[in-house]
């Protein structure tokens, strides 16, 4: 049973690290496409600031285990099969990253304007404004929002059962509930606990090394 | 002299909705090399608007942007961006960055220029010992008072060796002594660095302290435009007027005002303001009126300023005179280049 909590552990970690960062690696990106397309911004552009926003909209209110088995084909398409640890990756890292990009956006909205126009008066171009100045002012909310995005997948990642992740929620609901072994249920869960717990801590550390300066 | 700033027909009309707002209209204007230059204005006049005209934060809808007979509507984004190394700014809420130390906000704009380590670390050592903030060179912005983050946005706004800075009501975050302390800094930049200064302000204050000349804005129109002398001695515009009223507290008390009325009843005597500048602000002006006309002078409120070395003497006055003394009071006092002004008659 200790293996397989530990192999548990480990499946729910690489689920949520890789889901996550690739969730990163696409939000970041599409949130600052959706910050600099806003009306007045580096570069307004309403016609795709509409389009993207719907995009990411609709993205989010799919319900993730709808999503998860919706995409089965694309999931095939990326990581030739759909079932497996691989498997859940790519719903939750498809679930994760509206997220991140909403994240993201709201993080640039809140750097304040005059920043950005001290920078034009200094002569930055859009790409410095963006890479030296907002990245770095709003980073303490972007980890915020990063971590608050990983404790989300966790929850998220119990439901990778369905097609065959594993995890700690899957082991839950295989032992503890189907089977009635309250103890396997009590132990996962405990230990959900404590990576959520540890989670936020580190996330909230690191946003104040970023913000230990304000 | 050479002409730094030219603006010619500017005009900035901003759209919103259904609505049309003309912030800056038709406005010309010239600003010398090594001049300070103030442009002040009430809250709303488009004061703001006019400056970021000068580096084209804001683009002008119409008109010429000439900044050293360059002009800068017509540059692309590049050159425009190379054009504002020559233009630094300054901004009410300093705008500096929280998450870099004095030393890195100031290196900034240097950074951007793609300097090298050596040449960022003399060049902000430089300027953070001209502006007095060698001993804050580690510290971050959170950490200093409003006064201190104003001179680090200076020491980073002349980073680049521009020939202008532009200053966004840089005082108005200030108390009235830290102004004070940022203005004299102003000053001496001008004169050691010879760089032309634009102050932006709704402060008379700021204008009588250090600037050569002055525009007075109002609805986005240039009303008034004068050396500051000229300004504080006959304002012509409604506009300074008001201005002046206010900075030079020539409000007279209410329970004052309340006796003042503008046509006379019998044995009221009349009110007098009057303004006088240079060598005749040391004469006995007020004793010699009383001894000319044998009247009685009773001075209600008082004001003596200098500007820079002028002086400058403002007296709201009640004489015991006659409609006829009244006339020859003026008359004498007009022939001496004092300005007077009516007020009214103080009753008993």
């Amino acid at each position: 049973m200790t293996e397989e909590i530990i192999l548990a552990i480990g499946q729910t970690l690489y689920m949520v690290f890789v889901a996550g960062l690739i969730a990163v690696l696409i939000g970041l990106p599409l949130g600052i496409l959706l910050w600099a397309t806003r009306p007045q911004q580096l570069f307004a552009h309403t016609g795709f600031n509409r389009a993207l926003g719907f995009f990411i909209n609709a993205l989010r209110s799919i319900p993730f285990i709808i999503l998860m088995i919706a995409i089965i084909p694309f999931t095939r398409l990326m990581v030739g099969t759909s079932i497996g640890t691989a498997a859940a990756i790519v719903p939750l890292a498809m679930a994760a990253f509206p997220f991140v990009a909403r994240v993201m956006e709201n993080a640039l909205v809140e750097v304040p304007y005059g920043l950005i126009e001290a920078s034009q008066a200094m002569g930055a171009t859009p790409c410095q404004i963006i890479y030296k100045v907002l990245l770095r002012e709003a980073m303490p909310s972007i980890v915020n929002g990063i971590t608050l995005m990983i404790v989300t997948l966790i929850g998220y990642s119990a439901m990778a059962g369905a097609v065959g992740g594993g995890g700690l929620g899957d082991l839950a609901i295989r032992y503890g509930y189907e089977r009635f072994q309250v103890s396997v249920m009590v132990i996962t869960v405990v230990i959900l606990i404590v990576m959520v717990q540890c989670i936020q801590w580190l996330g909230d550390a690191i946003a104040r090394w970023f913000s230990k300066s304000r | 002299m050479s002409v730094m700033i030219e603006l010619r027909n500017v005009t900035k009309t901003f759209h919103a909705k259904d609505q049309e707002l003309h912030a800056i209209q038709s406005v010309n204007l010239t600003i010398q090399s090594g001049e300070i230059f103030g442009i002040i204005g009430r809250s709303g006049a488009g004061k703001s608007t006019l400056v970021r005209c000068m580096n084209l934060l804001e683009r002008p809808t119409k008109g010429h942007v000439l900044i050293e007979d360059q002009d800068l509507m017509t540059l692309s984004p590049k050159e425009l961006r190379q054009a504002r190394h020559r233009i630094g700014m300054v901004f009410q809420h300093f705008n500096l960055l929280s998450t870099r130390t004095v030393f890195q906000n100031v290196a900034f704009p240097l950074e951007l220029l793609k300097r090298d380590r050596d040449a960022i670390h003399a060049k902000v050592t430089q300027l953070l010992t001209l502006v007095g903030l060698s001993d804050k060179a580690h510290h971050y912005p959170s950490q200093l008072s409003g006064g201190q983050k104003q001179r680090v946005a200076i020491a980073r706004a002349l980073a680049t060796d521009p020939a202008i800075l532009l200053c966004d009501e840089m005082t108005s975050a200030l108390d009235p002594e830290t102004t004070l302390s940022i203005l004299e800094l102003i000053d001496d930049i001008n004169e050691k660095l010879g760089v032309t200064i634009v102050l932006i302000t709704h402060e008379m204050e700021v204008i009588k302290e250090i600037a050569d000349r002055v525009a007075v804005l109002e609805n986005g129109y240039i009303v008034e435009e004068a050396n500051v002398f000229e300004l504080f001695k006959a304002p012509q515009s409604e506009a300074a007027k008001k201005l002046l009223t206010k900075a030079l507290k020539l409000e007279l008390p209410n329970h004052l005002k309340e006796k003042i009325r503008e046509y006379p009843v019998n044995g009221d005597h009349p009110v007098l303001r009057i303004r006088f500048f240079g060598d005749i602000a040391s004469k006995p002006v007020i004793d010699d009126l009383i001894k000319h006309f044998n009247v009685e002078v009773n001075i209600l409120q008082g004001n003596l300023e200098y500007l820079h070395s002028d002086m400058m003497g403002i007296l709201v006055i009640s004489i015991t005179a006659n409609a006829d003394v009244l006339l020859q009071v003026k008359n004498y006092l007009r022939e001496r280049n004092i300005v007077v002004e009516s007020v009214g008659y103080l009753s008993h």
